[in-house]
């Protein structure tokens, strides 16, 4: 875990706080609109790179509670600490509502953090860099943390998404196109992880894992949170060179398969993190730690429509072939013994 | 011949779940017979078109602009959905706008627009509530805190300040009260009254006063607490108070005390107060036994009985025994989603009492917790923090009920679906129709749908149009939350 940092906004461009907001009034913004300060408690890795190399943005998107802010060096999400920390999310004590703020507003980055139209001035210097939390896990706690978690998502995961192709429902229930259109593909997924697992050896996943990216509702397509999910495992089970065959094969279909918004969090996991809540659940599973396994599945519950669902579905695939080929292996043994 | 509208909004990033709920309600306007609200990638372009949604005004988007796709029966009533949909999606931007102009947006300001408010209300993250909350009280107002996540600390730091200046806080985490006829936050529309209810709970609050205004009778004020004003911890600071102001108002002849069951030392406390008022009392304390009462107040076991005990009308105990359908086959539990913590306790309660065993993920004295049973009646409160957090309260949106009533549907073990339906201001705007849709063409087939309407035919959703729903949609309606728990026993021993 890494220890807290202090993150500065470097470059002989930046101005400092003070000389900002006179900048800022000098040019005809009211004095009387109070500009309202919030100081991130902290900061992601995808964050930092688009802040950093940036001196100008604007906001993207408006929600409630949070804010994407597109910078000339990337994108990355202001959002409420109640949301979380992950690599894209800057977290700040938010006392009020974001949507305060105007689409297109414009983004200022100075000394110590940024200023958002003439209405947030964000202050990063203390904020502690998040990293993804790593767990100890052995063969005996993944086996045990799967065979806890699937009861509880077999009763509450939703229709909507892709989560019911990891656990189905009746079969008299109708499927939706995208549940349609990403059966084969998680099939040939899985099929592929199996292989690559059991032999050691990488190889480009199926052409038909494209299929997914930006496939199906929200946001965030439940497709790409279906990859997310899959790449981090992939991740946390040490299998870079898998993830970036994903890389590989995914990459090209990004610019024009989806939107930026989850192209970002896309990015992210291809770096080996994603939400907070995401890793706290896949780390208790690692872990086989079922008592907070219901408490941490309202959490990814709460994340979208079925975003969260779907990033834990994408996970859990990868987790079955990884407890399963670790079982197949260790009868193989027990054969030749 | 269907008619299909595409319309491409460049840039537009909305969260999921306003996505979806747009969808729901433009899917279900009159002529509609399909809607998507989707980002306009390739492969959700694909999904459009195989669902015969796609015109090429939506092949234009990108993956970041949202396609607003929408197939009717005809021109017209695409274009009064695609009209709709467009509202619905500017709605919170025009509406955030006009709001802005005109609200304070600070305590002082509010009070310099209008320096005769006595109250103010705290809707904030429960990180921010307490110290709003003092300055209210600091500035002389009560006050009724809506927000939850306030700590215990700061609710009794809060709650002794308020009685040192002989002023009133309501909750934390209350979403119900009626002062003087005005109903705030989730209430409902009742006539003005003579009888006083205070309630550490929002739906019971409701459930009571609406069978009170049903009975003809009517409510001077219905002040919330706040769940944990009768703790041990918490002393019924603001309990106290607002019998002591009820005590003074002249206008209240009766007062109805609603909560969970207080620990002993609080319900001594009480009584105590009690036996000095000159008012009489109902005390419904859900699931308590055996309460050491004053004469001047009588103890009910459920909102029916408190309702029935302080208007005077006559309950009916019978669950509607000759209506009962026997359930078929195997088909022997009964699944109950409640909106109203207060309803899923008052449904235990009327279980026990008929020495059935229930369980439930909020269960009251007597009941299991659901992690100790695997099979059985079950009583689910959806309004609790496990099923809200991040989410719309299912009196909000309904749709938090979807996928278990669903699935309730489809189990055949099940013989019996118990529903709460709340309406009133703040509620959905027509949470009957809601569950109608879900239940689709479920009619009179087993499991046997039971439910009741919490409200008044004064309320936005009206009471008589919510019951009608429920009655084409093949919904056993009883006239109380006791009365429906009531039928899905007899529909067991029947």
């Amino acid at each position: 875990m890494a220890s807290p940092q202090v993150v500065t906004g470097a470059g002989s461009n930046r101005r400092t706080d003070a000389a900002f907001v006179r900048a800022r009034n000098g040019r005809g913004f009211s004095s009387a609109q109070a500009v309202q300060t919030l100081s991130a408690v902290s900061i992601g890795a995808q964050a930092i790179r688009a802040i950093g190399a940036s001196s100008r943005g604007r906001v993207a998107a408006v929600f409630n509670r949070s804010l994407y802010l597109e910078f000339d060096g990337g994108w990355c999400c202001l959002v409420g600490t109640e949301l979380g920390a992950s690599p894209v999310n800057i977290c700040v004590l938010l006392p009020g509502r974001m949507d305060i703020v105007t689409r297109n507003a414009a983004v200022d980055t100075i000394d110590q953090g940024f200023v958002i139209g003439s209405r947030l001035h964000v202050v990063t210097a203390s904020a502690r860099v998040w990293t993804a939390p790593i767990v100890e896990w052995s063969e005996e706690t993944l086996i045990r943390g799967l065979a806890a978690l699937d009861p509880l998502c077999l009763d509450h995961a939703p229709n909507a998404g892709l989560s019911r192709i990891v656990w189905p429902r009746s079969l008299a229930d109708p499927a939706s196109f995208e549940l349609c259109v990403a059966m084969p593909v998680v099939a040939s997924l899985a099929g592929w992880l199996q292989r690559v697992f059991e032999r050691g050896a990488p190889e480009l996943p199926p052409g038909s894992i494209t299929k997914l990216v930006g496939l199906g509702p929200g946001l965030t397509p439940s497709g790409d949170d279906f990859l997310v999910g899959m790449l981090v495992v992939l991740s946390l089970a040490g299998r870079f060179d898998l993830v970036a065959a994903v890389d590989q094969v995914i990459r090209p279909t990004l610019e024009e398969g989806t939107g930026p918004i989850s192209r970002l969090h896309l990015a992210a996991a291809l770096d080996g993190e994603s939400s907070e809540r995401l890793h706290a659940m896949v780390n208790a599973v690692l872990a086989g730690d079922h008592d907070v396994l219901a408490s941490r599945l309202v959490l990814i519950s709460q994340v979208g429509h079925c975003s969260g669902w779907d990033t834990l579905a994408g996970a859990v695939m990868v987790l079955r072939v990884l407890a399963r080929t670790h079982r197949s292996v260790m009868a193989a043994g027990r054969d030749a013994g | 011949m269907s008619f299909r509208v595409n319309q491409v909004r460049h840039g537009l990033f909305l969260d999921s779940v306003v996505l979806m709920q747009v969808s729901r309600t433009v899917a279900a306007l009159p002529g509609v017979e399909d809607a998507a609200l989707m980002m306009g990638t390739p492969a959700n372009q694909e999904i459009l078109e195989n669902s015969d949604l796609l015109v090429p005004d939506g092949e234009s988007a990108g993956g970041g602009d949202l396609i607003v796709a929408i197939r009717a029966k005809d021109e017209t009533a695409a274009t009064a959905a695609m009209d709709q949909a467009v509202l619905l999606l500017d709605q919170p931007v025009a509406v955030r706008a006009a709001s802005a102009a005109v609200q304070p947006r600070t305590l002082r300001s509010a009070l310099r627009v209008d320096p005769n408010a006595n109250l103010a209300l705290i809707s904030v993250p429960g990180d921010f509530a307490a110290a709003e909350a003092r300055k209210a009280l600091r500035a002389g107002l009560h006050v009724m805190i809506f927000s939850d996540n306030v700590s215990l600390d700061d609710e009794i730091a809060l709650k002794r300040e308020a009685r040192q200046r002989e002023l009133l806080v309501m909750g934390p985490d209350c979403g119900t009260a009626i002062l003087g006829g005005t109903p705030l936050a989730f209430a409902n529309h009742v006539p003005v009254g003579d009888i006083g209810i205070i309630g550490a709970s929002g739906t019971g609050i409701q459930e009571v006063s609406c069978l009170i205004a049903q009975a003809g009778a009517g409510i001077s004020h219905a002040i919330g607490v706040g769940g944990r004003d009768l703790s041990d911890e918490v002393g019924g600071i603001s309990t106290l108070t607002a019998l002591e102001w009820l005590e003074s108002d002249p206008k209240t002849r009766h007062i109805v005390l609603l909560s969970k069951p207080p620990s002993a030392a609080v319900v001594e406390r009480i009584s105590a107060e009690l036996d000095h008022s000159r008012k009489s009392f109902t005390v419904c304390f859900l699931g308590a036994q055996n309460l050491p009462l004053p004469a001047n107040a009588v103890a009910a076991r459920t909102l029916r009985a408190a309702a029935a005990s302080a208007s005077g009308f006559q309950e009916d105990t019978s669950g509607g025994t000759g209506l009962a359908r026997p359930l078929a086959g195997d088909r022997k539990w009964v699944r109950g989603f409640f909106s109203g913590g207060s309803l899923a306790a008052e449904a235990q309660v009327i279980f026990l009492d008929q020495g059935i065993r229930v369980a439930s993920n909020a269960p009251i004295q007597g009941a299991y917790a659901l992690s100790e049973v695997t099979a059985g009646h079950t009583l689910l409160d959806l309004g609790d923090d496990q099923y809200t957090r991040g989410r719309p309260h299912p009196m909000i949106d309904p749709a938090v009920r979807d996928d278990p009533l669903r699935q309730a549907l489809h189990d055949p073990t099940v013989g019996a679906v118990l529903l709460d339906i709340v309406i009133g201001y703040g509620a959905s705007e027509d949470p009957a129709a809601h569950v109608a849709r879900i239940l689709g063409h479920h009619g009179n087939r087993d499991p046997v749908v039971i439910a009741s309407v919490t409200g008044t035919e004064e309320d936005p959703q009206v009471l008589s149009r919510q019951v009608s729903i429920l009655d084409s949609a093949g919904v056993w309606v009883r006239p109380s939350n006791a009365a429906a728990a009531e039928a899905a026993l007899a529909c067991i021993a029947a």
